[in-house]
């Protein structure tokens, strides 16, 4: 990786905050299926658990090397292509997740294909200004995010009924355990990190556990407020949280839905945006002649193509967003290959050391 | 203009003439020891015009030349200071360079004066008021500043109005500006530098700086990029704006502006540097953050709790003035069910009954006012008060009764113009973006508003206007600059710190 364009690490974990709350916000019902919604509130002990686990072979990649990066440890095309894929794959996710929203929310008899069409070009834009200026966005970001879902729970907090919580663990430990590995699994933001650390400066182990202490909180935060608002209607709603949004009241303000979207909008913009930056990156190092911003216009163009493929049908968009899919590639990307890079690096150190 | 100081200045000062020539690399014209060929050059060049004079004098046997141009420079001083010492010294039979360096150095009383062997320099110094002195067998010319061209007096700032600040501003002289802030800061750490700029014009601008804390490189990239501007005539410092702002396109610039010799005091202390461009009575600033436009200098000299709600107003009446007509058009077009009940049938019942649909209503009433204040600009005073009337009752109270367009478009237009003057530095950003998002608003809703929201979001964030961030100090975020981002701190605090702005270099 590059590392002419550099980021501090309260920017970088900014950036991944923004882009991780995207998922949050944008929960679907159906992950929840298997697990009582009180549940999701004592998961977060076990997502923090998960997190720093699947960070180990990184953490020990980077305490040796912390000037190379794991792509230049790796050296190998098929693990660059690789990782542009997995970032691919999930810019494909955001864009059509929001295009799902917006064509059953916000626009519900409107097509939406000219909107998306734009969304991506002003990810693409995003990303063609680089790595700091994203980095910037993701804090100013922050700024609005932060404050506006704090917002909306707090005139949520009259509507809080504790009755609508249930025992924790009623099924069990095993479905929280689970349903907490699916989360870190789809969590493409460990693959960012694993691609992203050359590029940050400044104290990226406390940046990280104050990323993964703020994105569980605001999980819990909003599983609580949904399970202790509106019960098990929570199951029901094809975005729970949105729904959650709507019922916000404040003085003569009946909806605050409108808030969310534009909660949604700018996270998804943020995460789309590095996601394409990544994958430019990555594809000028393997293909160097080639200016970034060729590739931004391709992988732009590419995943317009793709979206427009998907929107056309909701059970397209269900087929695409798999979750088994999602965690195999990011345990991957995240864990797998800087595991065996550690496993080779070592052994190869090991044999060094046998010779001398 | 270099002083002369003591006797040996001359010997060094040529000395140093000849190691700059074997540097300079551009081609100059150098004066001739013959006379005639000098002034034979300079005739070609200044042609019939009748506004330039030469005074010839034989003083001793020797001819000297006196070179003006009718105007531009003070006759009655260029008489008692120059020209009358030198006709009627006595030279003891020195010529050449030697009567330059005596003519110089013991017999004219001017103050400010330089020498050149350059004979075009000497063309440009008497464009610009100085007296040139020319003698047979010199290779060098005295240059005798006597500027005494008509200038404006000081007056009120026009622009940039304060309640309790100074009631000075710039005007066009710029050595009258320099002098403003010289008084303001009465330590040699001021400095400054003149750039010629403008290939024809050949404009002087006076780069100011604090020695003592502006940043080298900074320093080094701004005279550079002045002195690398293709340009062919500078008749503003605007004209410059664009060379010092980087080739990174946005609507928002990384250069300010002010008319008041004390914000720009304010501004070289914090380490910025400050461009005064001949002709112009308004400075430039190099860096320039985005919050900056919301600072004036009454915060600082106001009680700071009251500052910073000056502050937050100002950040209100921006994003008012930016987005109000685009979620006004947006609200009404596609998501009504944020319009709360009591309102919802005021509104809709007025908008139904006009013939235009909301954008097309709203890009028309913002048009026409942008008309309206356009010609507030440029008509002369005396009829201003017609052009309001005009504006205020025919387009907007008979535009309403003739329903043409609705009452609540005309609440939000007058908030719209009112709030966009609160910061009126930021005007022509907001003017384009208002506009940008009434056509947003309208085609794709608070979805729209939000993406057009994102762009201009990431296209200030990748500002950087010489190493410091566009967005600095809330991104990235600098802890000890956060004291005068919004809230601002009281002196005792402030004063404590420099608050310079390498700290916000990236």
């Amino acid at each position: 990786m590059q590392t002419k364009e550099k980021i501090s690490a309260f920017q970088f974990f900014t950036m991944l905050f923004i882009s991780r709350a995207l998922t949050t916000v944008t929960y679907l019902s159906s992950y929840t299926k298997d697990v009582r919604l009180s549940d999701m509130l004592v998961q977060p002990i076990f997502r923090i658990t998960l997190g720093v686990v699947i960070m180990l072979p990184l953490y020990l990649i980077y305490k040796k090397h912390n000037t190379i990066d794991l792509l230049s440890l790796a050296n190998s095309k098929i693990i660059f292509f690789c990782y542009v894929f997995v970032f691919f794959y999930f810019t494909v996710i955001t864009i059509a997740r929001l295009d799902v929203f917006a064509g059953t929310v916000v626009f519900p008899e409107t097509d939406v294909n000219l909107l998306l069409v734009f969304a991506i070009l002003l990810c693409s834009y995003g990303a063609y200004l680089g790595f700091e200026a994203l980095g910037r966005s993701a804090v100013l970001s922050a700024v609005l995010v932060v404050p506006a879902l704090i917002f909306i729970m707090a005139t949520l907090v009259k509507k809080v009924d504790l009755l609508n919580l249930t025992p924790v663990f009623y099924n069990g430990v095993t479905p929280v355990i689970k349903t907490a590995f699916d989360s870190v699994g789809q969590t493409v933001e460990y693959a960012i990190i694993a691609i992203c650390l050359p590029k940050v400066s400044g104290n990226v182990k406390k940046g990280f556990f104050w990323w993964l202490s703020l994105q569980t909180l605001l999980m819990a935060t909003m599983f609580f407020f949904a399970t202790t608002v509106m019960g098990n209607f929570t199951g029901t709603q094809l975005f729970p949280f949105h729904t959650l949004a709507s019922l916000a009241e404040f003085a003569m303000f009946d909806r605050l839905d409108a808030i969310f979207t534009s909660v949604w909008i700018l996270c998804a913009f943020i995460k789309a945006g590095l996601l394409i930056y990544l994958q430019s990156d990555i594809l000028h190092r393997v293909f160097q002649k080639i200016q970034r911003k060729y590739f931004i216009l391709g992988i732009g163009a590419i995943t317009i193509i793709t979206n427009l493929l998907i929107a056309s049908e909701f059970k397209r968009f269900l087929f695409v967003d798999n979750s088994i899919f999602k965690i195999v590639i990011t345990g991957i990307t995240a864990f797998v290959i800087p595991l065996g890079i550690l496993i080779i690096k070592r052994k190869g150190r090991r044999e060094c050391e046998n010779q001398s | 203009m270099v002083i002369f100081m003591n006797e040996n200045w001359f010997s060094k000062k040529v000395d140093e003439i000849t190691i700059n020539e074997k540097n300079e690399t551009t081609k100059k014209k150098n004066i001739d020891k013959d006379l005639q060929k000098n002034m034979a050059y300079i005739k070609q060049q200044f042609g019939d015009s009748f506004d330039v004079k030469y005074r010839k004098y034989n003083a001793q046997g020797r001819e000297i030349i006196f070179i003006m141009v009718d105007g531009m420079c003070n006759s009655l001083l260029a008489t008692e200071q120059v020209i009358l010492p030198i006709i009627e010294a006595d030279f003891e039979g020195e010529k050449g360079d030697k009567l330059i360096y005596s003519a110089a150095d013991q017999v004219s009383a001017s103050i400010d004066k330089s020498i050149t062997n350059d004979l075009d320099e000497a063309i440009r110094e008497a464009i610009y008021g100085s007296i040139i002195m020319l003698t047979d067998d010199a290779q060098f010319a005295i240059m005798f500043g006597v500027q005494g061209f008509p200038k404006r007096a000081v007056l009120e700032p026009s622009t940039e109005m304060q309640e309790r600040g100074s009631r000075e501003a710039f005007v066009e002289s710029f050595k009258d500006n320099v002098t403003m802030i010289r008084r303001r800061v009465r330590n040699p750490v001021f400095k400054t530098q003149i750039v010629e700029v403008g290939d024809t014009s050949k404009t002087r601008a006076c780069v100011c700086y604090m020695s003592d804390r502006v940043d080298r490189k900074m320093l080094d990239n701004v005279v550079e990029r002045l002195k690398n501007c293709k340009i062919d005539t500078v008749l503003g410092s605007g004209y410059l704006q664009t060379f010092l702002d980087g080739k990174h396109p946005s609507i928002f610039s990384g250069v300010g502006f002010t008319e008041r010799p004390d914000v720009l005091t304010a501004k070289i202390s914090e380490g910025k540097i400050c461009i005064i461009v001949d002709g112009t009575p308004n400075a430039l600033i190099v860096p320039y953050l985005f919050i900056e436009h919301f600072h004036s200098l009454d915060d600082y000299l106001k009680r700071p709790y009251y500052a910073t709600f000056i502050r937050i107003l100002k950040i209100a009446s921006f994003l008012v003035s930016v987005f109000l007509p685009g979620l006004y058009v947006a609200v009404c077009t596609f998501h009504q069910e944020i319009i709360p009940e009591t309102m919802i049938f005021g509104i809709t019942g007025q908008e139904s009954r006009t013939p235009l649909p909301v954008m097309f209503e709203a890009f028309f009433i913002h048009f026409v006012y942008e008309i309206v204040r356009e010609a507030g600009l440029r008509m002369p005073k005396s009829v201003g008060h017609a052009i309001s009337i005009v504006g205020a009752l025919v387009i907007g109270d008979s535009a309403v009764t003739a329903g043409i367009i609705s009452a609540p478009m005309l609440i939000i237009v007058g908030l719209t113009a009112v709030s966009s003057f609160v910061v009126s530095t930021l005007y022509e950003s907001v003017a384009v973006l208002r506009f940008a998002f009434i056509i947003i608003g309208g085609l794709g809703g608070l979805y729209g508003i939000m993406m057009g929201f994102a762009a201009v979001l990431v296209n200030a964030a990748a500002i950087n206007p010489f190493g410091v961030p566009f967005t600095s100090p809330l991104s990235p975020t600098k802890i000890g600059a956060l004291r005068d981002l919004v809230v601002r701190q009281d002196w005792r605090r402030m004063g404590k710190k420099k608050m310079l702005i390498q700290k916000l270099e990236k």
